[in-house]
């Protein structure tokens, strides 16, 4: 029963499938006024989360592009965040 | 009779008694259109995400209100015109606090019955409705014949619809 396997033979796993944030919680509709969410839901410099980072599925993440467009319009959240600062 | 949104930023160097007149001017083009103004939140002063104009803080209004479709090209058009009003966005309230409650509480029910199999009948409806959120988008044009998959159903067109009335510049 040889416990450790040899180091040489790196077998890459399948990465484990995310679940959607907004199918586990139930979430119907995405509120752009939620500035808290439409942040968890970017990139540091102020991109829109791709599906492979985040999990999100196809109908949540069309939704979500959507609501942070408008968040983005009311000045919300960034278009770019810079590091200037 | 359609509910809408209305978001607007005034500028920060503005009274408030001119945020006053930004709210009568809504309520005065709505009312010819059968519309009624059902929420007043005021959000205050924020910090802008972007400087606009040069102005880095901002005066957010958000008004619910529910009126004919005609009036929202009419508003739309007042803020726009509107020199002192950075930004505002018209769209179709979507009530996501109700709806995205009310979905929460569906699916914590039916986990709930998942964990507590007891009942015979129900685990076979129980673990149609687990799958059900994953393949929903795909599924969804089914006009969905069985009387039990009631509630599934019902939520999900309902997350279809867009609002059609939107403002982006």
């Amino acid at each position: 029963m040889a416990k450790r396997a040899p180091k040489d033979k790196k077998k890459r796993r399948p990465a484990k499938k995310k679940k959607c944030f907004f199918c586990t919680e139930g979430f119907v509709v995405i509120d752009y006024k939620d500035e808290e969410l439409m942040r968890k839901m970017m990139t540091e410099r102020g991109k829109i989360s791709p599906r492979r980072n985040t999990g999100t599925c196809p109908k949540h993440q069309r939704l979500l592009a959507t609501a942070i467009k408008r968040a983005r319009h009311l000045a919300l959240v960034p278009f770019v965040r810079e590091y200037y600062r | 009779m359609q509910k809408y949104e209305i978001v607007f930023v005034l500028k920060a160097n503005q009274p408030e008694s001119e945020m006053e007149t930004r709210v009568e001017r809504v309520r005065s083009v709505i009312a010819p259109h059968n519309g009624e103004v059902t929420a007043i939140n005021h959000w205050g002063m924020r910090r802008l995400a972007y400087p606009i104009d040069h102005e880095t803080q901002g005066n957010y209004m958000h008004i619910q209100f529910s009126c004919h479709g005609d009036a929202v090209a009419e508003l739309d058009t007042a803020f726009r015109l509107d020199h002192m009003v950075l930004r505002h966005l018209v769209v179709v309230d979507e009530e996501w606090q109700a709806r995205n409650e009310a979905s929460m509480a569906r699916r914590r029910a039916a986990t709930a019955k998942v964990r507590a199999p007891e009942a015979p009948a129900a685990p076979e409806v129980v673990v149609e409705k687990a799958q059900a959120p994953e393949p929903a988008p795909a599924a969804e044009p089914e006009p969905a014949p069985e009387p039990e998959a009631a509630p599934e159903p019902e939520a999900a067109p309902a997350a279809e619809t867009e609002p059609p009335v939107e403002d982006k510049e």
